[in-house]
């Protein structure tokens, strides 16, 4: 092999090694965190993301209006290096997203399956679309001083 | 040809001799050893006691068992450093010098400075080999902690406080007009409040989990994967609640616990390779620290994570 046909290769082990370790950051799309929940039994958690309409209506509690869009993430967990015992967030499970609309003067929710399955329980029995939109609905605030 | 060998060996015979004569005279300046009383030591297990003697007691106690040659100069000045240093951390013969609380998060930094292979120090290992702790060893230490996690399940206490900061919260307008100051000079800001989740935490063992945000600076860091070192001016905050757990093994966000900053400014903060810390506790946001140098007990468990740059909470890999 001719010293000019080595280069190449030379050239991929040297951006293979050098290569960073790129992480991808979760768009959440401009929502915020509402609140954070996490399954022992399915070892998931979860953070539950909304626009400004969601936040308010999951801090004041007050009856859900037209434009709340909420953004509900589940990730497997997974152990944190270098830290024992902690869990850490690893890949996502799902994204279940719930908008709510106007529609004939009755509030419309819109529940959407954007990634993975549909949550089940800890009895693994999946949950219906009226169960998960109830239950992205059901949560209060976190507290953010 | 003879004169000059015998030249040669009367050098070597006065440089030996030199050698000797310093390496004697440094004795007198050698550092005295003492072991102070024991006072507390720590109540564990034989089997737990028997791993602490074999990995830790050395340094981290008043019950040094020195060899002969830790105590030769210029040996004995390291090791003398080294025992200081390591009294000041934890002592495992005054254990009860540190609050409960203390005591545990000392145990799992125990746990895994030795896991990693931090504990004992590699190069006291170099030359006593028979203190180090086999993956076994470790799970005794493992075993043993799992006392202090406990879960607590429907807590009332904990329900009535969540409940008290979350009525607090509703009727406040969100917009902090507290902005404590940090003793070496971070200041609390509510800007996280816009910025990326990067990532979400579980420590079952203080019962507290946590969303992890990074500014701009520091996502961008992330996703080109440039955090060896991490840019000027990143900034990464965690917010921490403590937990709620139901009978179904399902926690969620409880009372507000406190918020970690970590701010990267090489000019501030150069004894800790650049990195700031600061925590705020409570609805109240105090300050935590006595002194303005309490950042370097945080970095002291951020040096295990030298590879991703002193942060420990990143999203997984692309892969």
């Amino acid at each position: 092999m001719k010293f000019k046909n080595i280069l190449p290769v030379l050239f991929f082990f040297a951006v293979a090694c050098t290569s960073p370790d790129k992480r991808s950051v979760f768009d959440a799309g401009g929502q915020k965190p509402i609140t954070s929940f996490l399954s022992k039994k399915l070892n998931t958690i979860s953070i539950l993301f909304g626009n400004q309409l969601a936040l308010e209506s999951a801090k004041t509690r007050r009856v859900h209006q037209s434009g709340e869009e909420f953004t509900l993430v589940t990730w497997n967990q997974q152990n944190k290096e270098f830290w024992y015992p902690a869990l850490i967030n690893g890949r996502i499970k799902s994204i279940e997203v719930v908008k709510l609309s106007l529609s004939n003067n009755q509030i419309r929710h819109e529940y959407k399956l954007v990634k993975g399955a549909v949550p089940s329980n800890n009895s693994h029995i999946r949950f219906s679309e009226r169960e998960r939109v109830d239950f992205i609905l059901s949560h209060k605030a976190s507290v953010f001083p | 040809m003879q004169a000059l060998n015998r030249n040669t060996r009367n050098k070597i015979v006065i440089i030996i001799a030199l050698v000797i004569f310093i390496g004697l005279s440094v004795q007198f300046a050698s550092p005295k050893f003492s072991n102070p009383p024991v006072t507390s030591n720590i109540k564990v297990p034989d089997n737990v006691s028997a791993v602490l003697r074999k990995g830790c007691y050395d340094c981290h106690s008043n019950e040094s068992k020195l060899s002969w040659f830790d105590k030769l100069a210029p040996v004995s000045w390291i090791v003398a450093s080294d025992i200081k240093e390591a009294r000041s951390r934890f002592n495992l013969s005054q254990w009860n010098d540190l609050p409960p609380a203390d005591q545990q998060v000392k145990f799992w930094e125990m746990i895994n400075m030795a896991e990693n292979g931090k504990m004992p120090l590699p190069s006291y290992l170099r030359f006593h080999p028979d203190a180090k702790l086999s993956s076994s060893d470790i799970n005794v230490l493992k075993k043993y902690a799992q006392r202090f996690i406990n879960s607590k399940i429907g807590d009332t206490a904990e329900l009535n406080k969540e409940e008290r900061e979350y009525k607090a919260y509703i009727i406040s307008n969100s917009t902090n007009v507290k902005r404590p100051t940090s003793l070496n000079g971070i200041r609390y800001s509510d800007d996280y409040k816009n910025w990326e989740v990067i990532a979400a935490t579980t420590r079952f063992e203080n019962g507290t989990m946590r969303i992890i945000y990074g500014n701009d600076i520091a996502v961008n860091a992330i996703e080109q994967g440039e955090i060896d070192p991490w840019p000027q001016g990143s900034v990464i905050v965690k917010v921490v609640w403590n937990m709620i757990e139901d009978k179904d093994g399902n926690i969620r966000a409880g009372s507000f616990n406190n918020t970690q900053w970590m701010v990267k400014n090489d000019q501030q903060f150069p004894d800790t390779k650049g990195w700031g810390f600061a925590r705020f506790n409570g609805i109240n946001l105090l300050p935590y620290g006595k002194t303005a140098s309490f950042g370097k007990a945080c970095f002291n468990c951020h040096k295990l994570v030298k590879e991703t740059g002193y942060v420990f909470d990143l999203p997984a890999k692309i892969e």
